[in-house]
């Protein structure tokens, strides 16, 4: 998966690159808005964060699955608003989302692989759906967009696993409950918060 | 004791980390770049707050008397809690007597380092759990104006778990020879000022 990881991310770079883009007849702009969308927006980045931490307590075996089922539901949620589909309250539901995801890292994993496939599908969703309703209208490329924001979360998602299941047992596996409690933390004032300015 | 040298340099870097983060929040106020209005709004609120200071760095230390599972056990459950503490206050939920139980919090968890208590997990989680809720309320009625809300409380939470790291580096002394002697001093100058608090709300 490592490998895979190293061959893949200059490949998506590369074909994304303006160097690339020049010699083709598309402007791809809207692939790097996307991309820049998942280090700028502090929900999705939070997001996937948590999710990788939560996801890097798994066994190495279901690493794959829960990783593809949270981006998949994510792009699912996107086109779910492409659609006509949105949410009411769409901070609200973003926040909801990060939170989860940081209590999941914060407790240890759970090990109901179909419960956690489903959590995983649950908050990928909720985010998608949510950052599109947020987005989705601002757009000229909704489709390179959505793209970019995938390629971006993946990434992401990916080398945090990577990074944190090489972490060695003892302290720094406490920090990683340490981190995705502060993120739920972040979340549940959010949340407040967010609640507080719809009424 | 090399041991004890190095977790007391490791709480000595956590107080200059704080220090420069707090310097570069006070050299920002005088710059004309406000975006991270909200960050440095709720990364200050439980570092200028000496009464919060206070509780956070006695849990801190406490739980490293504690021992395992309560230093590590504590760290992971006391943002959650205090976050909690903070929804009901944004929520407009009404606690009573929360400046007292937030100067009682000082006062016993002072104590507590001072007579070098360990009681249960479990009836230490409680107690702190209680207090981080009453101090989480505190907070969580204060957004100021024009903040961002998320900034707000990822200044808040990272300051809430730097002084509770910084506390637990803090409390790492008792691995020193006469650490347990200068913790239990320093528990009771923290009862001292939570009795110095409790005096202040009486005048």
């Amino acid at each position: 998966m490592a490998r895979l990881g190293i061959v893949a991310t200059p490949l998506c770079l590369f074909a994304a690159s303006p160097r690339a883009s020049a010699h083709a007849n598309a402007d791809i702009g809207g692939f790097y808005q996307g991309l820049g969308t998942v280090f700028m927006h502090w929900n999705v980045l939070l997001l996937c964060v948590a999710a990788g931490l939560w996801i890097a307590q798994h066994p190495l075996p279901r690493w794959p699955k829960l990783g593809t089922t949270l981006i998949a539901s994510f792009g699912a949620g996107f086109m779910l608003a492409m659609v006509g589909a949105h949410v009411l309250m769409p901070e609200l539901v973003s926040s909801s989302a990060f939170t989860i995801a940081g209590l999941l890292a914060a407790m240890q994993a759970i090990q109901l692989p179909r419960l956690n496939l489903g959590l995983a599908a649950a908050i990928g969703a909720m985010s998608g759906l949510a950052l599109s309703t947020l987005e989705l209208n601002t757009l000229q490329q909704p489709l390179l967009f959505i793209s970019g924001t995938l390629t971006g979360a993946g990434m992401l998602v990916f080398y945090i696993v990577a990074a944190v299941s090489r972490l060695p047992a003892g302290w720094p596996w406490i920090g990683v409950r340490i981190v995705g409690s502060w993120i739920a933390a972040v979340g549940l004032m959010v949340c407040a918060y967010s609640w507080q300015a719809l009424e | 004791m090399r041991d004890g040298y190095r977790y007391a340099l490791h709480g000595l870097r956590g107080v200059l980390l704080l220090a420069v983060i707090c310097g570069g929040d006070v050299a920002l106020a005088h710059t004309a770049h406000m975006s991270g209005h909200g960050f440095s709004a709720g990364f200050s609120h439980p570092i200028f707050g000496y009464d919060h200071l206070l509780a956070m760095l006695a849990v801190g230390i406490w739980g490293a008397f504690l021992g395992a599972p309560a230093i590590w056990a504590l760290p992971v459950t006391f943002p959650l809690v205090m976050a909690f503490g903070a929804v009901l206050g944004i929520g407009g939920v009404w606690l009573p007597g929360a400046e007292w139980v937030i100067a009682l919090s000082v006062l016993s968890l002072g104590a507590a380092i001072a007579l070098a208590a360990r009681p249960p997990l479990v009836f230490a989680a409680v107690l702190v759990g209680l207090f981080a809720i009453f101090h989480g309320y505190a907070h969580g009625r204060e957004l100021p104006e024009d903040s961002s809300a998320l900034l707000f409380a990822i200044g808040f939470v990272l300051a809430t778990g730097l002084i509770h790291l910084l506390g637990i580096g803090i409390g790492l002394m008792v691995r020193l020879p006469n650490g347990v002697a200068l913790l239990r001093l320093g528990g009771v100058a923290i009862a001292a000022a939570g009795c110095w608090l409790g005096f202040q709300l009486a005048a």
